[in-house]
């Protein structure tokens, strides 16, 4: 996981991670990089300052003994309560249905978060299976 | 790396004592002069580990700046050296603050536990510098989400090693709750004001969480690296 994640590290993105390989089969790195470069999309695309400049991001790997979690970071305004339900109602949930979807097909989760004046988090949980996994 | 800022470095009393050690000529005298425009006093410099150990040994710079890649000893190693060597363990020696090409996350791991209070990536900005040896100094660890990361994943690795092989020996130290969560805020990138907002906890109380974090993992270093004398025989040298 951690050379795929390193990829999307930049000036505006900043990349955290434990120091040692995290092991994931080759399809589910494969989906979860991708929910998480989708994420990176979403920030690129709605987060903004006050004055219009790209937000930051922050991406966190962690190996946890039964999941690998990665969180997705913004400094934007964040998300006003009501707007995601808004969008949902009006269809227009394509980047967070892409990210719900591919972690359910990997028998994870995925948790929206948004602090006021604090950005927007997005929590990619993807449980290690002891039996085929390892 | 230039600044033209005219800020002050020093503290109330006199300035903050800086040494600078990398081996590269361009890359050390660009750092060594941002720190003396920016009021730091730089009171010496160094191109290899040997270097860099006997230097400071003369000089007693209030802060190392070291970088890891060092001919003729380790940044890790000069790092040993250097800080906390005491039989107390107390803060004797500099305080180091270890500025890295990215990459070498092993070695800034080993730095830190060696008794490192901070790590930067050398991609950092000149104001990002300054701040770093200014907070370096005052004993504030410098804690970037890059480190928080690395130190999180430490623990979890401790937490994984099998159980101490005598019942009276020390086990591997544990974050707490707050401590993990003050960490994984860190790594996310949130500023100690925004974590102290977000847990409703006051910025001293931040600072402390996170200084215990590098407190134990340095203490548990110690007593490894003494058992491990003791087991070879080398306590009585």
């Amino acid at each position: 996981m951690r050379a795929l994640l390193s990829a999307y590290a930049g000036s505006r993105v900043s990349f955290a991670e434990p120091g040692a390989p995290v092991p994931l089969p080759s399809a589910a790195a494969g989906e979860l990089a991708a929910a998480v470069g989708a994420a990176l999309d979403n920030v690129r695309r709605h987060a903004r300052g006050p004055s219009g400049e790209e937000a930051q991001a922050w991406i966190l790997l962690e190996d946890e003994p039964d999941a690998v979690v990665v969180t997705v970071r913004d400094d934007g305004p964040g998300i006003p309560p009501g707007r995601l339900e808004d969008a949902e109602a009006e269809g227009r949930m394509g980047v967070a249905l892409s990210i719900r979807g591919r972690l359910r097909d990997l028998g994870g989760s995925a948790e929206l978060l948004s602090v006021p004046g604090q950005g927007t988090e997005v929590e990619l949980r993807v449980p290690k299976d002891d039996q085929h996994n390892r | 790396m230039t600044s033209t800022t005219g800020e002050s470095g020093a503290g109330s009393g006199g300035a903050v004592r800086v040494m600078v050690v990398d081996d590269h000529p361009m890359w050390r005298d660009a750092v060594a002069r941002d720190l003396a425009e920016a009021g730091f006093d730089v009171v010496a410099t160094a191109g290899d580990g040997p270097q860099a150990v006997r230097r400071a040994r003369a000089v007693e710079p209030d802060v190392l700046v070291l970088d890891l890649n060092l001919p003729g000893l380790p940044g890790v190693e000069v790092c040993r050296q250097l800080v906390g060597s005491g039989p107390g363990g107390g803060p004797t020696g500099p305080r180091v603050l270890v500025l890295s090409a990215s990459g070498e996350h092993a070695d800034v791991l080993e730095a830190v536990k060696s008794g490192a209070t901070g790590y930067l990536v050398k991609s950092a900005s000149t104001q990002e510098l300054l701040e770093a040896v200014r907070r370096t100094a005052e004993g504030d660890p410098v804690f970037t989400p890059g480190l928080a990361g690395l130190v999180l994943g430490e623990y979890r690795r401790l937490a994984g090693d099998p159980a101490p092989r005598r019942p009276d020996e020390p086990g591997a130290p544990r974050l707490t709750e707050r401590e993990t969560e003050v960490l994984r805020l860190v790594a996310k990138g949130l500023s100690y004001k925004q974590i102290a907002e977000r847990l409703v906890i006051s910025h001293r109380t931040v600072q402390n969480h996170v200084q215990n974090t590098l407190g134990k993992l340095q203490l548990h270093n110690r007593v490894e690296l003494v058992r491990y004398a003791i087991e070879r025989g080398l306590d009585d040298a």
